[in-house]
């Protein structure tokens, strides 16, 4: 759209300077062509008045000859007529001064033609009044009156009557000329007249337009500069904005170096921890070894332990069975105190049968009764003392049975564990490749540290001169929006 | 050796000083046969008791009462056994050859008592006996003739000797 406006205002000024230009050439070019057709006109006019000029001078001059002629034979004064005498040779010579004039002027010129009769005319004139005053000059006055009646007379009639036919002639030719000259130049004025016209109406056009066009343009100007106005804000505030954020990033990068840095450190430190990290996994690979030797120690020593839980169990089946043995016989024992006891009342009864004879076997059926209290209670806490027996081996059983199983899980245990140790082995052998490498990794870490710390500093400077870009930028972005407010006031004051 | 010998020392001033106490008291109410009948523990006089055994086979007898618990043998002689148990409204465990009889006799019957324990001979004053209360039992109140200090229930043989509930078919 914008274009194609561009390309049609071009043409329309192209096209309109052009058809000025245009117009101006021909209006020069006729202006120029009737100028030189009117000066050439004028010349003609100018040359044929002086032909007229040097005729009627001729004219006037042969009058003149005449009249001299006249006195000169009317007077007596001998005086006056060499002073008419003398005035006549002036006159001669002026005519042929004339004459002499009036051939340079005809010469080539083929109009003119008609005037070399006239040539012929007066240079047989001439002669005849030469004849004629030699005549006089000899005192034959009637010889050369005779000559100037019949011959001079006619003659200068003759001449007379052509030179005022050529007069006419002339006179009407530049009558001709003069009114052709009129018509041209009014031609030429209204051509001018109607060539101005169109000039001052193309020239009016032309300003519309282009009045029409500024106000477009200074519309589209003043447009652009109000968003040149609000954009020069808008970037002075975004570059504020990139300055703050450029004054963070060189912060940032101030502190990423220092950051960098204890990275080093901390590098290194983790060099030296996976150094040591290598030693203790071959320390633990060792320790892993020797483990697995113990453990083997351990499973011989396992077994033994079964063997003489075995062992043991036999020897607790023993004593239980001793101990029930043992209780049998107290029950026996039991039983006995009971009978014993049976027995001590019977004796009682039959002692209190008896009177006062049976008072000692009394006191011996106490004694007896008292040894069965006796045997009772001792059976009785041999009895707790079985039964406390028998729980202990029962728990001595039960401790057993735990023992064994407990062995066989601590056999199972030991197992797990040797391959836990075999495990442990392959892993420390694995730690040991890894921490291997992690020193490589941390010394290539340490290495590209040492690199990142100078690219820090580059950056660093780079985030400075950056800062220090922007700076400008802002100030540049300040001067725009200055500018921006400029061209607003200039449009508002150049109104269209 | 020596402390066995201290102890029978002791105990033979123990019984003398007894029976030394026994000589002083005058007022003796009787020589009873102390037995236990669980959880309660009773007594009967002593002149009345023949002798006493363990309970070793008893024969039960078809459509006797529950009482008589069955009849035994000893010394080629035959003698019924009664439970006191269910005439005293004691409960009642079942028998075993733990269990004891007393023999009990007078002129009119004779038959055996059972017992769980038979605890021994023991003389009681008059002092430490005591009447039993009035609202005792219909039947085996009529036996009680007194409770001692210690909660000994005191039986009358007499009484159980010479019951006609008691004594079916003699």
């Amino acid at each position: 759209m914008y274009k194609s406006l561009k390309i049609k205002t071009r043409y329309q000024f192209i096209f309109g300077f052009s058809f000025l230009v245009l117009s101006i050439v021909i209006m020069t070019v006729i202006s120029f062509n009737s100028i030189t057709r009117l000066n050439k006109s004028h010349d003609i006019i100018i040359e044929k008045d002086r032909i007229l000029n040097y005729l009627l001078k001729i004219r006037t001059e042969q009058n003149t000859y005449r009249s001299l002629t006249l006195e000169i034979q009317t007077t007596k004064n001998a005086v006056e007529a060499d002073s008419l005498k003398e005035r006549m040779k002036t006159l001669v010579t002026d005519s042929y001064i004339i004459f002499s004039n009036l051939d340079s002027l005809i010469k080539g010129k083929d109009e003119y033609a008609s005037m070399a009769s006239i040539k012929e005319s007066s240079y047989k004139f001439v002669a005849l009044r030469d004849k004629y005053e030699t005549l006089i000059k000899e005192g034959k006055t009637d010889e050369a009156n005779y000559i100037y009646n019949n011959e001079l007379k006619p003659l200068t009639k003759d001449l007379y009557t052509i030179i005022n036919s050529i007069e006419n002639e002339l006179n009407n030719s530049i009558v001709e000329l003069l009114r052709e000259n009129d018509k041209l130049t009014r031609n030429v004025n209204i051509t001018l007249f109607s060539l101005g016209l169109t000039l001052i109406l193309i020239s009016f056009a032309m300003a519309f337009l282009m009045q029409r066009l500024l106000v477009k343009v200074s519309t589209e100007i003043k447009k652009g500069v109000g968003i040149l106005g609000s954009s020069a804000s808008e970037i002075l505030s975004t570059v504020t904005e990139i300055y703050t954020g450029a004054a963070e990033t060189a912060t940032a990068v101030s502190e990423t170096t220092t950051t960098v840095e204890e990275v080093r450190q901390t590098a290194m430190v983790s060099n030296q921890k996976a150094q040591s990290l290598m030693l203790s996994s071959q320390k633990a690979a060792d320790s892993a070894e020797r483990g697995k030797e113990s453990i083997n120690e351990v499973i011989d020593a396992m077994k033994n332990i079964d063997n003489q839980m075995l062992k043991i169990s036999e020897t607790i089946n023993k004593l239980s069975e001793q101990n029930r043995t043992i209780g049998e016989i107290t029950s026996t024992v039991a039983d006995i105190a009971d009978q014993s006891n049976l027995l001590a009342v019977n004796a009682a009864i039959e002692a209190a049968k008896a009177g006062e004879h049976g008072r000692g076997f009394s006191v011996v059926a106490q004694e007896i009764r008292s040894l069965a209290d006796q045997s009772k209670r001792a059976t009785a806490q041999v009895k707790e003392i079985l039964n406390e027996i028998n729980k202990s081996v029962n728990m001595a059983v039960g401790a057993t049975d735990t023992g064994s199983r407990t062995v066989e899980d601590g056999k199972r245990l030991v197992r797990e564990c040797e391959e836990a140790i075999d495990i442990l082995s392959d892993n420390v052998e694995e730690a040991t490749q890894a921490s291997i490498q992690i020193s490589s990794s941390n010394q290539q870490q340490m290495a590209g540290m040492e690199q990142i710390v100078p690219a820090m500093e580059n950056i660093k400077q780079a985030s400075e001169q950056n800062v220090a870009g922007i700076k400008q930028t802002q100030t540049a972005a300040n001067d725009l929006k200055q500018l921006g407010m400029s061209l607003q006031e200039i449009m508002e004051k150049y109104k269209l | 050796m020596k402390e066995t010998h201290i102890i029978l020392r002791e105990r033979a001033l123990t019984n003398s000083s007894i029976n030394a106490k026994m000589a002083e008291i005058s007022e003796l109410y009787g020589d009873y046969i102390e037995f236990l009948l669980s959880p309660n523990i009773f007594a009967i006089e002593s002149s009345f008791v023949k002798e006493v055994f363990s309970l070793k086979e008893i024969t039960p007898v078809p459509g006797t009462p529950q009482f008589i618990s069955g009849l035994i043998n000893i010394r080629s002689r035959i003698y019924s056994v009664l439970n006191l148990k269910p005439l005293l409204a004691v409960r009642e465990k079942g028998l075993t050859d733990m269990n004891k009889v007393l023999l009990i006799e007078n002129s009119n019957s004779s038959f055996g008592l059972i017992a769980d324990k038979v605890i021994g001979k023991k003389a009681f004053l008059k002092d430490e006996i005591h009447e039993p209360p009035a609202n005792l039992g219909e039947f085996g109140g009529e036996f009680i003739i007194g409770v001692s200090e210690s909660g000994t229930i005191l039986l009358s043989a007499e009484k159980i000797l010479n019951c006609k509930k008691i004594i079916i078919n003699q």
